[in-house]
């Protein structure tokens, strides 16, 4: 075939170009470590890609929301084990003032002790979290759930003691793809409201040890089986509490096991083969040279040269 | 002997003729679409004596320019076809990399404004948490801004290149019909001897033309090269050139139709005709790619606002007052406005509508479904505002890719296509180097013929003198 010189040009610098823009892909890569820079390089790919990092940031968000899940119920579990310490020792209390010897003087010391447990529980039942908000009042977190005092409570208004002022709301935290897990206790089912409940019963025993007609029998039975029965409802409380930070644990394990199946697929998708690159890298390079030699060697070529 | 010299004369102008050609081809040699000439040479007619043909020398009969229609022709169609694919790669690149982008694509920012939607459900009472949602809110819409400052930006260049390009065209087909002008007063022993020169530069122009459109042409009995475009639309037609004009759409003034203005009016030509060069490829990728990404994140935008709005209106702020619209209402804008449009329409944080119907700070029912909708399959319950997206960042990829591959192979079809034409019609310096050796002997010999033609004259003139 024939062959004109700007052909001859012409050809030796498109394989320069062609090389060139392979190399500097290449650079490109070992650069960046990705194998996709774009998604014109491996469409498929690259669509698969934005799925499963999209599914990984969602992971990560129930990851997070698990966090804020974990937060509450340990706050939580940690007032309903104080509560509990409280209620049995308001249950010894109770035992020991059936005492039969015992005097009013006795009985009235006993009442001032179970004034002060009151008003703790009281503090246990206003819990508040970080944020100041109060742990146990439903959806309304902004208001103390057990407003008043003992002394009000005990004297000025004898029939209905602390009442509780939050609602019936559960808060639920998104803690999976198909778990909405509950992480408030409304406080009307632990401590009760106007009534009954562990503080009408606290009330009832503190205004019948300081009534001076106290029945060793019958009223401390009476405060006995209340407590026992209060101590049941927070006990059951934190069983189910506990069950559910159990629940977490495990969901916890399982989205860190999805985390890094997704990171594994992310990187077979994207990443750059390192030793397949660097061996590509080093063979273009090569070409590339050749190319480059051929060309000056090529174009050097003239049989003006010979011509003087 | 005046035979003698007659032919030794004949022989030098042959030789002069080569070289002059000869040199005109090494003074060539890098001039686009340039064929190289050949100066063709015949015996004279014999003289006729008693004892038979005494020849006469030489005579130049033409200078041929090495040119193969079918050849030039297969060029013509291989950079209508690599120009379309080139164009259309370049066109789409900005594209493909805006789309994935990590800080400039939908994907992250749509990302980060469900996050703070999480943070809320997690702490529907924190004003920060609050905050921070319609924070991240404003850079959603702030990006969805960008994305259409950008798309916009890409039709601007777009419709700038349409019009560019339409004026190139133009010029080429007056420069062609100037050039069949000059041909035929030019030429005028007839098409048999032709102005080489011109028709190569004639040639060059049409393939420059076709660079930007697809165009078909004829060369006529007198030499007239007529040019077509779309389905036998006349663009050049003797020495008279019809121009292309760019005309406002109706339904869309921003975007430019591409109409033939002839003696009987604009002839709007569809673009289905201007399949291909540069034109074709700006045209393709304007309706092809363009209007649907443009559209589709439209869309996105547009559900995005109207099923978070739906929801959030479901809704009690921190007050106790119903939901408003979160984002501005995209109801009434078109799809191709909608990312402009795209705004947080809140601005207090006690406004979001996390809880439900029963109300409370600490209720957070309704920011759980809000948050869910990041999964939700809220296209027309098959797809996610996510996969959506992904969808159209396929489309695009794949385009890119396709319209590369077929560039690389338009690439190379033009390349072989050349290649052909060029081992017919290319200047070779080193042919021509021999070449010039030859004539320079060839003319060194006439000389040398010429020369002893004189001596031989001289011995009859001696005698003479004796």
């Amino acid at each position: 075939m024939r062959v004109s010189t700007s052909m001859l040009f012409g050809m030796g610098r498109e394989a320069i170009q062609r090389q060139s823009a392979e190399f500097a892909n290449t650079q490109l890569q070992l650069a960046s470590g990705k194998r996709i820079l774009k998604p014109s390089d491996d469409p498929v790919a690259a669509a698969r890609a934005l799925e499963v990092s999209h599914s990984k940031g969602v992971n990560l968000q129930y990851r997070e929301n698990q966090g804020y899940a974990q937060d509450a119920l340990r706050r939580v579990d940690g007032v309903l084990a104080s509560a509990s310490e409280l209620i049995t020792y308001v249950r010894s209390r109770a035992v020991e003032a059936g005492n039969p010897t015992y005097t009013q003087a006795e009985r009235t010391a006993i009442a001032a002790d179970l004034r002060a447990q009151y008003e703790q529980l009281r503090g246990l039942a206003n819990t508040r979290d970080a944020e100041g908000n109060y742990l146990f009042a439903g959806f309304g977190i902004d208001a103390e759930p057990f407003p008043g005092d003992i002394a009000s409570d005990v004297a000025t208004n004898p029939t209905g003691p602390t009442s509780y002022a939050g609602d019936g709301g559960i808060r639920r935290l998104q803690v999976s793809a198909s778990r909405e897990m509950p992480v408030g206790t409304p406080g009307d089912r632990i401590f009760g409201t106007a009534g009954a409940g562990v503080f009408e019963d606290m009330r009832t025993l503190i205004v019948r040890l300081e009534s001076g007609t106290y029945d060793t029998a019958v009223d401390s039975g009476n405060a006995i089986s209340a407590m026992d029965a209060a101590l049941d409802v927070a006990l059951t409380e934190r069983a189910s509490v506990g069950s559910r930070l159990v629940e977490l644990d495990a969901l916890d394990y399982a989205s860190g096991d999805y985390d890094l199946q997704y990171a594994e697929t992310l990187s077979r998708l994207q990443d750059l083969d390192y030793a397949e690159g660097i061996s590509r890298f080093t063979q273009q390079q090569t070409l590339l040279e050749a190319a480059q030699q051929s060309y000056v060697r090529v174009t050097g070529l003239s049989l003006f040269n010979f011509l003087r | 002997m005046p035979g003698m010299l007659g032919a030794g004369l004949s022989a030098l102008n042959a030789a002069n003729a080569g070289l002059i050609t000869t040199s005109h081809n090494i003074s060539n040699a890098n001039t686009a679409g340039y064929s190289r000439q050949t100066a063709l040479y015949a015996s004279n007619f014999p003289q006729l004596s008693g004892s038979g043909f005494f020849g006469q020398g030489v005579q130049i009969q033409n200078v041929r320019r090495e040119y193969d229609q079918f050849l030039n022709q297969n060029v013509l169609s291989a950079a209508t076809r690599h120009q379309y694919s080139a164009t259309y790669r370049d066109a789409v690149a900005p594209l493909d990399n805006l789309l994935s982008d990590e800080n400039a694509g939908l994907s992250s920012a749509l990302a980060a404004f469900f996050r703070g939607v999480n943070d809320v459900a997690n702490n529907p009472a924190s004003i920060p948490a609050r905050q921070a949602m319609i924070s991240l809110g404003d850079s959603l819409a702030s990006r969805f801004n960008a994305m259409d400052t950008q798309l916009r930006e890409l039709r601007e260049q777009t419709e700038g290149q349409i019009a560019s390009s339409v004026a190139l065209i133009n010029g080429y087909a007056t420069r062609i019909a100037e050039l069949n002008a000059q041909l035929m007063r030019s030429e005028t022993a007839g098409p048999s001897i032709q102005a080489n020169d011109l028709r190569d530069q004639r040639e060059q122009l049409l393939y420059e033309l076709g660079e930007l459109v697809n165009v078909s042409s004829q060369e006529d009995a007198q030499g007239m090269l007529n040019v077509f475009v779309g389905s036998g639309q006349s663009l050049v037609l003797g020495t008279s050139a019809n121009a292309f004009k760019v005309v406002p759409d109706g339904v869309d003034p921003a975007r430019g139709i591409i109409a033939l203005q002839t003696r009987a009016g604009d002839v709007t030509l569809p673009e289905s005709l201007l399949n291909g060069g540069r034109l074709g490829a700006l045209l393709g990728f304007r309706s092809e790619v363009l209007d649907r990404v443009q559209n589709e994140l439209g869309g996105i935008a547009k559900e995005v606002s109207r099923s978070f709005n739906e929801q959030h209106r479901l809704g009690l702020d921190l007050q106790g007052n119903a939901g408003g619209d979160f984002f501005r209402d995209l109801g009434a804008v078109s799809a191709r406005d909608a990312m402009a449009a795209f705004a947080v329409a809140l601005t207090d944080p006690q406004a979001i509508a996390a809880a439900d119907g029963s109300g409370g700070a600490g209720n957070n029912e309704n920011a759980l479904v809000l948050a869910g909708l990041q999964t939700e399959k809220v296209f027309g319950g098959t797809a996610t505002f996510q996969s959506t997206y992904a969808q159209l960042v396929t489309f695009v990829g794949n385009k890119s890719r396709e319209v590369q591959v077929s560039a690389r192979a338009h690439e190379s079809q033009l390349q072989q296509a050349k290649s052909a034409r060029e081992s017919l019609s290319g200047v070779n310096l080193d042919e021509e180097a021999a070449n010039l050796i030859r004539f320079q002997q060839a003319y060194q010999a006439a000389a040398r013929v010429m020369s002893l033609s004189g001596t031989l004259f001289d011995e009859v003139l001696s005698i003479a003198r004796r």
